[in-house]
């Protein structure tokens, strides 16, 4: 996958917050996935990006993947995931994949409202970012907009309604 | 590719200066090298704009393409500008805190055959012929050594060879000629604004541009995809690399070195420059040079000078006035964005495709001098596609967010403004004494900051703005600026034109007053920035009417 600008720069900000927090993002960097991890961060994307009547979930559109691939070169990125799917999972009942639907909304909605500069609102904040900008960047995700085409070849000519 | 020992000129950068400079000199004859710090761009194979993928890439930046720079001080915010604060509705404020940042990266260029045109939208202005006469009408700032009439004849030379389509009626900056082709037609958020422009009882038109409403010189008409700052794959937009330099190259005199940056200068006889150091593929090699043409920007030019500093000059090269790197100006840029009832498509059609220059005169603005323009700004400031909606415009998760994005898509209006930015003593480039880069030599470091009046001007532009989103029944979502953020796209100023060698660095030829066989053709020789006007075509202008003055001694 080639990196992109706006990936770079999600990643500055990332070493930018870690740093001004003083989070140790050193331990990471040689530790693998877990199964728990996976299916944690898995549901959370699929909470901020659900499937509907036009377009699939963020699992299915292969978020998770893509942003798996990224934190493979970005030990900060691999850290915060960690962080992030440790918090998701510390409600004393089960993993958070396993809540209900509303109760998964309650606890990222409550990250949603966080202190800005604690890890649930940060994580909450720059997985949106990223996951967005995955997920929208795929016309699969295009379905009941006005846009069915990237910009070129063909451009969008007159007459517009 | 073996570069001969001697040529008539060599000019370093082929930006909007270099290249129309090169351009002007291989029309009259001569033998011309350009050095280029960067690569040279296949608009066809590296621009993204056919990948699903788009959005999330701007302009490629590949290894070279940009300039080494770090920043300085950027001022601290007042809390009583805080109606100026960047937000949106997505995140909140875009700037936290107190001080003044840098919006990443601060300064927006390119290093490529092509400059930073290769980015740019491709209006193409002229100056407002106050505007060139700040200190003499209006006591502030700083006049230019020539008038609009010397320029007149250059700007038509320009337009005609870039293909620049837009109206006949210009106000102020009265034509000798019409333009080369008719206007473009307003896009769907533009046909909003004109509305509401016109109910205000403001005039707005449709903007000058660089991009073309129909075939022209081998090249083709524009297909509306809203996406010039991403690099047009077309080649309509006007861009250095497919008008001046491509015209220059089919002369068969100029000779365009990529990827060969210019570090040093070295003394000739008399106060000349004799010859130039550059890197090609990791090795240093040298050229004469009998003419030298620096053109590496406002930023990369006031660097090479200062940077080469020698026994005779130890304040570097053209500096004798200790104003090389000064009066600096950065662009003091505002917009305001608003969801419309009604409007669909809004990220088809040509960027910055209507203007306002109600308030571009110097004293358009009531109680501050220097003017501003407004212009529709939807598909410049980046919403043509969902990520631009899902990250800015819808909060939130879930089916919330997926059907905001629904809802929302292709429904934002943007008013932007670009105002006029008066030199002050914080505002400069000069070297950062820590960073280097692997030559040994010292990155650019600029410094910027807002006085009174730039806050005043701004508050006028983000005022105006909103009125204009109202008028069109907008619902704001976000709000962005230079009070807080330093996001520089057109810069000037740092080695000024003027007719007193002890205050500025060049003459009004772009002659350095040092040194008699080096000229400066980048917007560096800027001595004020104009009320908001687009600076490429006067650049090249100015560069034209340089290389016709070497031309005739
Ligand atoms: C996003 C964006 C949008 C813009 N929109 C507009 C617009 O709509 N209309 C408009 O008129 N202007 C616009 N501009 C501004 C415009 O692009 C610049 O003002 C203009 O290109 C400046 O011309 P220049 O010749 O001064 O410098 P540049 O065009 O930047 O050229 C300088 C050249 O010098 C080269 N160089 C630097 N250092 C060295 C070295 N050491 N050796 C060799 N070469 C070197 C660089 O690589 C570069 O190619 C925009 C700019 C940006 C970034
Ligand atoms: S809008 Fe026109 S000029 Fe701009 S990139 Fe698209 S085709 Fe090129």
């Amino acid at each position: 996958m080639p990196a992109s600008q706006a990936r770079r720069r999600l990643l500055k900000i990332i070493g930018v917050f870690f740093i001004r927090y003083a989070f140790d993002a050193g331990p990471a960097l040689a530790s693998a996935t877990t199964g728990l991890e996976r299916s944690t961060f898995a549901a959370f994307l699929d909470m901020l990006l659900p499937r509907d009547e036009f377009s699939g979930s963020a699992t299915d559109l292969h978020v998770d993947e893509k942003l798996w691939e990224v934190s493979r070169s970005d030990p900060r990125f691999r850290r915060l995931i960690g962080l992030g799917c440790q918090w998701l999972n510390m409600t004393g009942g089960p993993p958070f994949a396993a809540l209900s639907g509303e109760q998964q909304y309650a606890l990222v909605d409550w990250m949603a409202h966080s202190d800005f500069d604690q890890v649930p609102r940060r994580f909450y904040e720059l997985v949106r970012e990223a996951a967005i900008e995955m997920y929208y960047s795929q016309p699969e995700a295009w379905h009941g907009l006005s846009i069915q085409n990237p910009p070129q070849p063909l451009g969008y000519k007159p007459p517009w309604p | 590719m073996a570069v001969k020992k001697r040529f008539d000129a060599v000019v370093v950068g082929a930006g909007a200066g270099g290249a129309a400079a090169a351009w002007r000199l291989c029309e009259q004859g001569l033998h011309v090298l350009i050095l280029e710090a960067g690569p040279r761009f296949n608009p066809g194979a590296d621009y993204r704009l056919h990948r699903p993928d788009w959005e999330r890439f701007l302009f490629p930046d590949p290894a070279g393409s940009r300039g080494d720079f770090t920043i300085g001080t950027l001022g601290r915010l007042d809390p009583a500008d805080e109606e100026l604060r960047s937000w949106n509705r997505a995140s909140g404020p875009l700037v936290r805190g107190n001080m003044r940042q840098a919006a990443n990266p601060g300064y927006w260029h390119v290093q490529g055959v092509g400059g930073s045109t290769l980015h740019f939208v491709g209006e193409s202005h002229r100056m407002h012929p106050d505007a060139m006469k700040l200190a003499s009408q209006h006591g502030a700032g700083c006049d230019w050594p020539l008038d609009y009439a010397g320029l007149e004849p250059y700007y038509t030379l320009c337009e005609n060879l870039v293909g620049v389509a837009g109206p006949a009626e210009q106000g102020a900056r009265w034509r000798s000629q019409p333009y080369p082709l008719p206007p473009h037609p307003p896009s769907p958020s533009a046909r909003k604004l004109l509305a509401a422009g016109r109910r205000l009882n403001m005039k707005w038109q449709e903007n000058s541009r660089a991009a073309l409403s129909m075939p022209f010189d081998g090249r083709p008409a524009c297909n509306y995809c809203g996406n010039c700052s991403r690099g047009c794959p077309l080649g309509d937009k006007g861009s250095a690399d497919v008008t001046f330099i491509r015209k220059a190259e089919a002369s068969g005199r100029l000779t365009v070195k990529p990827l060969c940056p210019v570090v040093r200068f070295h003394s000739g006889a008399g106060g000349t420059i004799g010859s130039v150091e550059y890197i090609d593929n990791k090795k240093l090699q040298r050229v004469e040079t009998p003419i030298l043409i620096l053109a590496a920007g406002a930023v990369q030019t006031p660097r090479l000078l200062l940077a080469n500093r020698n026994r005779l000059y130890p304040e570097g090269f053209a500096n004798s006035s200790g104003q090389v790197g000064r009066n600096f100006m950065e662009t003091l840029s505002w917009s305001s964005s608003g969801l419309v009832a009604g409007l669909s498509h809004s990220h088809a059609g040509l960027p910055a495709d209507v203007i306002c220059w109600d308030f571009n005169a110097p004293d358009a603005i009531p109680g501050v001098i220097g003017g501003c323009r407004f212009n529709s700004a939807t598909q410049e400031i980046g919403f043509t596609g969902p990520i631009a909606y899902a990250s800015r415009v819808v909060s939130g998760f879930g089916a919330q967010l997926k059907n905001g994005v629904r809802t929302t898509f292709g429904r934002v209006m943007s008013v932007g403004a670009i105002g006029e930015f008066l030199p002050n003593e914080g505002t400069y480039v000069d070297l950062d004494p820590s960073r280097k880069d692997r030559l040994g030599m010292p990155f650019p470091r600029l410094h910027s900051q807002l006085e009174r009046g730039e806050i005043q001007r701004l508050k006028f532009m983000a005022s105006q703005s909103r009125r204009l989103l109202k008028e069109a029944g907008a619902e704001l979502v976000e709000e962005a600026g230079a009070w807080d953020n330093f996001s520089a796209t057109h810069v000037f100023g740092t080695c000024r034109m003027g007719n007193n060698p002890k205050t500025s660095v060049v003459d009004s030829h772009c002659r350095c007053h040092d040194h008699s066989n080096l000229f400066i053709t980048d917007a560096s020789v800027f001595p004020s920035s104009g009320g908001g006007e687009a600076p490429s075509l006067t650049i090249s202008a100015l560069a034209v009417r340089t290389a016709d003055a070497i031309v005739s001694g």
